[in-house]
C-alpha cells in the first residue's frame, strides 16, 4: 500500500475515528488491526517472516524473563561471593546461548532474503541445480526494519533494560506497527509501549499537526525528492563519457538533497500519522546538512539507525569478554592511544554492516569502510584536531562553522557518487571525470536542461529548496515550525499551507511512467 | 588490668576500623573522582540530572571510565548497569560503583 494512496489516506482517516471512538483501552488493538490490514495490503513476499519473528521474539522474551528470575532466587539462597559469580555466569550462559539463536534465525532470515538474488549464480554453479525459483523470492515487506527493531527488544530484555512483555499481541504490534514497519523509525520497546497503553483522547490540534507534518512530507518527496530524481537518473543513467564533471557534481550534490528529501519526506509522513494517534516516535533527521562532523551528521542522518548500532553493535562488542580483553591488552601501549583500539574495531564493525544493511554490492561494503575509517581516525586525532586548532588560533564561530560544514559536504559528496553510480566502474568514471573534465561552465550553459528538467523546473526547484532551507534554519534554531506558524497571523499561516498543497498538487511529479509512491529506501 | 588494656584495644581497634572504613569510602570517591576527571573534566563540575542526555559525557567517554573503574575496584560493570541512570551525575556513578563492590 503506498503512503501516497487513497487506499492509505482511507485507512488512515478510519482507524483515527475508530481509535478515538472506542473505549481507550481498546486503542492499541485499533492500532494493530490497522496494522495487520496496512501489512497484508501491501504484501510483498510471506507474511509468514513476519510472524516468525513476532512469535520467536515474544518466545525469547519470555525465557530471558524467567531466566532472570530464576537467577534473582538463587542469588538470594546463596551466600559467598564464588559461588554467586559461578551461578550468575551459568545463567548467563543460558541466555547468551538462547539469544544467539535467535539472533541467527531471524538475522540469518534477513541475510538470506537480503542475500539470495546475489547467491543465485553461486548456488547454481556450486551444485548444478536450478535455482530459478529463489528469483521469485520476495523480501517479506519491511524486514530489514522490523528484523531490528525485534533484536533491540531481546537485547534490551537480556540487558534488564526493559521487561518483558507477556502479551503476544503488544509484541506484534510493536513489530508491525504500520507508520514504521517499511522504512522506519527504529523504535525501543519500553519507550512505544508506554505510549501504547496510554489514554488517547481527541485532540483537534493534535490531529491537525499530524496533517500538517504528512502534508509537509509529502511536498518534499513529490515536489522536491521526485523532481531532482528525473534529473538525477538522466545523468547517471547515461554514458559516462558523455557529460561533463561538473554535470555529474551537480547531479551528486541534487542527490544528496534528494536522498534526504525522501527519505525525511517519508518519516515526516508516517511521523504525522502517528501523531495523530498521540504516538510520537523517536526522530529519525535533525536537518544533517548543518552538521559540523561526520560523527555529528551521522547523529543526525538516520538518527535511529546509528542509536541502534551503538547500542547493540558498538556497546555489545565493547562490553563483551572478547572486547574486554582487547581493551585490557592495549590500554597502556602506544602512549594511552591503545585505549581506542576496542572502540574503533567496534567502529569498524559497525559501518562493515551498516553498510551490508543498506545494499548489498560491493559499492556499499566500501561506503561503510569509508566511514568507518573516517570515524577511526577522527577518533583517534581528536586530541590532536583540538591540538592543532588552539595553535592555529581558529576560533569558533560562523565562518569555522560553515568551513565544518562544507567539509562535511565534500566528504558525504564523495561517498554519494559511490552509492548512486550503478557499477563501481562507473563510479570510478565518475570521480576521474571531476579530475579530469570539470568544465564548471557547462552548468551556466543550457546543457543542463537536456536531462529532463527544463529552465522553469529548476527555477522551481530553487524556489522550494529555499523554502525548506527557511523551515531547516528555523527547525535548527529550536523553534518548531507548526508552533511558530499557528502563532503568525492567520495570513500568513493559511498562505504557507494553502501554498505548500497547491504547489504539491500542481508540481507534484505524479505520472509519467515513473513510479513515485515507492520510496528509495523501501528497497532496503 | 590486661582486660582493661584488651578492651581499650578492642575499642581502639574498633573505632579505627570505623575510622578506616569513612577513609576507604573517601578514598574510594577520590579515585572515581580522579577517573572522571581524566576522562571528564566537566563531569566533576556538572551538578545536573541527566549528564549522558545533556551530552556531558558521551558513549566512548563512558566506556573509558568503566574500563577505569573496573581495574581500580576490581568489579566487573555488566552491560545492564551502563544506563544513563547510573550516569546521571558523579554522584550515582560513585553509588554504582559502591553497590557493585558490595555485592
Amino acid at each position: 500500500m503506498q503512503l501516497i494512496s487513497y487506499t492509505f489516506v482511507a485507512l488512515w482517516m478510519l482507524t483515527f475515528a475508530l481509535y478515538y471512538l472506542v473505549p481507550k483501552k481498546y486503542q492499541q488493538y485499533i492500532l494493530l488491526a490497522a496494522s495487520v490490514i496496512f501489512y497484508v495490503a501491501g504484501l510483498r513476499g510471506f507474511p509468514l517472516g513476519l510472524l516468525f519473528t513476532a512469535v520467536t521474539t515474544y518466545g525469547c522474551g519470555l525465557y530471558l524473563k524467567e531466566n532472570l528470575r530464576q537467577e534473582k532466587a538463587s542469588l538470594h539462597i546463596c551466600s559467598d561471593k564464588e559461588s554467586k559469580k559461578a551461578l550468575k555466569a551459568s545463567f548467563q550462559r543460558k541466555r547468551k546461548r538462547i539469544q544467539i539463536l535467535y539472533i541467527v534465525c531471524n538475522l540469518g532470515m534477513l541475510l538470506f532474503y537480503k542475500y539470495a538474488v546475489v547467491m543465485l549464480p553461486f548456488m547454481e554453479a556450486l551444485t548444478g541445480l536450478k535455482t530459478g525459483f529463489l528469483e521469485q523470492v520476495m523480501m517479506p515487506l519491511g524486514i530489514s526494519f522490523y528484523t531490528l527493531t525485534a533484536i533491540s527488544y531481546v537485547v534490551d530484555a537480556g540487558r534488564e533494560n526493559c521487561e518483558a512483555e507477556t502479551n503476544f499481541f503488544k509484541i506484534l504490534l510493536f513489530l508491525a506497527y504500520f507508520p514504521a514497519v517499511t522504512q522506519g523509525p527504529f523504535n525501543r520497546f519500553a519507550a512505544l509501549k508506554t505510549q501504547f497503553e496510554q489514554e488517547h483522547a481527541f485532540r483537534y490540534d493534535r490531529m491537525l499537526r499530524g496533517i500538517q507534518r504528512f502534508v509537509w512530507g509529502a511536498f518534499k518527496k513529490l515536489v522536491i525528492a521526485d523532481r531532482i530524481g528525473i534529473f538525477v537518473d538522466r545523468v547517471y543513467g547515461g554514458e559516462t563519457s558523455a557529460a561533463a564533471g561538473s554535470i555529474y557534481a551537480l547531479a551528486t550534490v541534487l542527490y544528496m538533497l534528494q536522498l534526504y528529501a525522501d527519505f525525511s519526506g517519508y518519516i515526516d509522513m508516517t511521523a504525522g500519522v502517528s501523531e495523530s494517534f498521540d504516538i510520537v516516535l523517536p526522530e529519525n533527521f535533525k536537518r544533517p546538512y548543518f552538521a559540523k562532523s561526520v560523527a555529528e551528521f551521522w547523529r543526525r542522518w538516520h538518527i535511529t539507525l546509528g542509536t541502534w548500532f551503538k547500542d547493540y553493535v558498538m556497546f555489545s562488542f565493547v562490553m563483551s569478554g572478547t572486547g574486554r580483553k582487547i581493551s585490557k591488552t592495549f590500554k597502556n601501549k602506544w602512549n594511552g592511544t591503545g585505549r581506542q583500539a576496542a572502540p574503533i574495531i567496534g567502529t569498524m564493525l559497525v559501518w562493515l554492516f551498516t553498510g551490508m544493511w543498506h545494499g548489498r554490492t560491493l559499492a556499499y561494503m566500501l561506503w561503510g569502510v569509508y566511514y568507518g575509517v573516517i570515524m577511526s581516525v577522527s577518533l583517534l586525532l581528536e586530541q590532536k584536531y583540538a591540538a592543532w586548532k588552539t595553535k592555529l588560533h581558529i576560533k569558533d564561530g560562523s565562518v569555522w562553522s560553515f568551513i565544518c560544514m562544507a567539509r562535511t559536504w565534500i566528504i558525504v559528496f564523495m561517498a554519494d557518487v559511490l552509492i548512486r553510480s550503478e557499477s563501481l566502474a562507473q563510479a570510478g568514471a565518475v570521480y576521474k571525470a571531476f579530475l579530469t573534465r570539470l568544465q564548471p561552465g557547462t552548468i551556466l550553459s543550457g546543457e543542463i536542461t537536456s536531462y529532463g528538467l527544463n529552465k522553469s523546473d529548476f527555477i522551481l526547484l530553487a524556489a522550494v529548496l529555499l523554502i525548506w532551507l527557511m523551515v531547516s534554519v528555523l527547525e535548527e534554531r529550536g523553534e518548531d515550525v507548526r508552533t511558530y506558524l499557528a502563532c503568525r497571523p492567520a495570513v500568513l499561516r493559511w498562505g504557507f499551507y494553502y501554498g505548500i498543497v497547491l504547489l504539491l498538487l500542481v508540481t507534484g511529479i505524479y505520472g509519467g511512467g515513473y513510479d513515485t509512491a515507492v520510496f528509495m529506501y523501501q528497497s532496503f | 588490668m590486661r582486660n582493661f588494656a584488651e578492651s581499650i584495644t578492642s575499642v581502639t581497634e574498633t573505632r579505627s576500623c570505623a575510622e578506616s572504613s569513612a577513609e576507604m569510602e573517601e578514598n574510594m570517591e577520590e579515585k572515581i573522582l580522579d577517573i572522571l576527571e581524566e576522562h571528564c573534566e566537566e563531569a566533576l563540575s556538572y551538578d545536573g540530572d541527566s549528564m549522558m542526555e545533556d551530552g556531558v559525557i558521551d558513549s566512548f567517554t563512558v566506556i573509558n571510565v568503566i574500563s577505569d573503574l573496573e581495574d581500580e575496584f576490581d568489579i566487573e560493570i555488566d552491560a545492564k548497569y551502563v544506563v544513563a541512570e547510573n550516569f546521571r551525575n558523579k554522584e550515582a556513578i560513585i553509588a554504582l560503583v559502591q553497590k557493585l563492590l558490595e555485592e
